[in-house]
């Protein structure tokens, strides 16, 4: 957030806040049954109208505010959950390593951010790419391992490793152009 | 991906995809004349080279992860459960208590789809519901279900955790269902729970009795004062209903003789987070009443009752071992 709004759009946006906020906040309130991760998410929501590209049209654009916040809102949290679900996933996975490779509080934090970035990278892939995609490079299985596992053939590996390859590549990318 | 593709010109989407196409053809196994093609394709345009320089950046970005913990962290939403693992689930079918090494967190495990159910509860909140029709469903800890009235039926879809259902005394024509995703339960009676685990279902009948049926048409009666488990395949013989097993309504767990691992295990599923047990602890017995709604005095009855010790890693991080 290191450029200033311009006064008409941040006017528009600020109406959407003060006319909508609580709102919101029940809205979820009501789905989540918690009133603290209802506060932040909806907090999360209007950061993400925010910093969306495009936000200024996008916000006068608007016609119908509240169908489009919960738009906006559902897929905070999608992403949310997503990423609790990651987050007990690591957790799990790491009360099964051995105790001498502990990883230090702050290791952990840096480890996850770093996961949920590549959940989302592989985000879109199917399931199977995805899982090859992850045997191969996090568990360092070769491509004909994967194939057995996966009961199907060496090339098709080889395809599906190509496409996910590809397609972080343009992630990372376009991550890089978004920031 | 399309606002990138549009501030990249076609060179080097070209060269991107003939990367990711080398890449794996090197990763395959490399021979002389792959390694002499695949530098001409290096040499032949700054694309080229460029593209390569992306490829390795991401490489290396990949190589720094722990790998296993990497790799079960992330491939939760790649797996179906394995054919292997159901087909053990009888085993562990023995009693209630058992605990796979993986169930530890099924009980959180807490999906967008669950969140956007039509009604849930959070880890460690108790609630009842009304239905349209009049009956009481009460949800537990960490549980999600939606509701399906249509003119022919009344359909309940237990997504996660555990329910209790006492259906209207009213006379309802349309008849009553609970699916799980291991079979379908139709009430012949009142009163009853439903649990959902991974791989199975666990259905308490407290009066009356239920029915249930399998995807393969297999079907069962399950009666009052009962304890049926069951998979997608198969049926576990009845077993009498353990004293207690609806005590979670009182928002109280209520034990009796049960090693402490298994004990932690329910115990978890009421709060947020992890409890680590070690497996040595199975040989202490643990029996009393134990009141939902503050874990973490039922933790520290723990200690001053067994000679074992109690590490808060962090709120959500509790390991119990011996001493």
């Amino acid at each position: 957030m290191n450029a200033p709004l311009s006064p008409p759009s941040t006017k528009s946006l600020e109406k959407l806040y003060q006319n909508n906020f609580s709102w919101l906040q029940n809205w979820l309130r009501e789905r989540l049954n918690c009133s603290h991760q209802a506060a932040d998410l909806a907090q999360d929501t209007f950061i993400r109208l925010l910093t969306a590209p495009d936000f200024e049209a996008k916000v006068e654009a608007i016609r119908e505010p509240r169908s489009y916040l919960v738009t906006v809102a559902k897929r905070v949290m999608i992403d949310h959950f997503r990423r609790r679900t990651i987050e007990q996933s690591y957790l799990q996975a790491l009360m099964q390593q051995p105790e001498q490779e502990m990883i230090s509080a702050e290791q952990s934090s840096i480890l996850l951010e770093t996961l949920y970035r590549i959940d989302a990278m592989l985000d879109g892939l199917g399931t199977k790419v995805k899982k090859a995609f992850l045997m191969s490079q996090l568990k360092g299985m070769t491509y004909r391992e994967i194939a057995d596992e996966m009961g199907m053939s060496e090339s098709s590996v080889k395809k599906y490793m190509a496409k996910a390859t590809q397609h972080c590549l343009l992630f990372s990318l376009y991550e890089q152009f978004d920031a | 991906m399309k606002s990138a593709g549009a501030k990249l010109t076609p060179q080097q989407q070209k060269a991107l995809a003939d990367a990711a196409q080398w890449h794996v053809e090197l990763t395959a196994g490399s021979t002389s004349q792959k390694t002499k093609d695949w530098q001409s394709w290096l040499a032949k345009q700054p694309e080229n080279h460029w593209a390569w320089q992306q490829l390795e950046k991401l490489q290396k970005q990949l190589q720094q992860l722990p790998g296993d913990l990497a790799f079960n962290s992330l491939k939760s939403d790649t797996e179906a459960p394995p054919a292997k693992a159901r087909r053990n689930v009888l085993k562990s079918l023995a009693g209630i208590g058992v605990i796979s090494s993986s169930g530890w967190l099924t009980w959180q495990y807490s999906p967008a789809s669950l969140m956007l159910a039509d009604h849930h509860t959070a880890t460690g909140e108790i609630r009842g519901v009304q239905l349209a029709d009049g009956s009481m469903v009460m949800l537990n800890s960490a549980s999600a279900i939606n509701v399906d009235f249509s003119p022919v039926e009344r359909r309940v879809n237990l997504q996660q955790g555990e329910i209790m259902i006492s259906t209207s005394p009213n006379h309802d024509i349309r008849p009553f269902i609970v699916q799980t995703r291991q079979g379908l339960l139709k009430p012949l009676g009142t009163r009853f729970s439903v649990q959902q685990q991974k791989d199975r279902t666990i259905l308490t009948v407290f009066e009356h009795q239920v029915k249930v049926s399998l995807p393969d048409k297999q079907q069962t009666v399950c009666t009052a004062g009962n304890q049926l488990i069951f998979t997608q395949t198969e049926f576990a013989p009845l077993v009498p209903l353990v004293e207690g097993a609806d005590g979670w309504l009182q928002q109280k767990l209520i034990i009796n003789d049960m090693p402490l691992g298994a004990f932690l295990h329910q115990l978890s599923r009421y709060r947020p987070g992890v409890i680590r047990a070690e497996p040595e602890l199975s040989i202490f017995h643990i029996s009393g009443t134990f009141d939902l709604t503050d874990t973490d005095q039922a933790l520290m009855a723990l200690s001053r009752l067994f000679p074992v010790s109690i590490t808060f890693r962090s709120r959500y991080w509790v390991i119990v071992r011996p001493t």
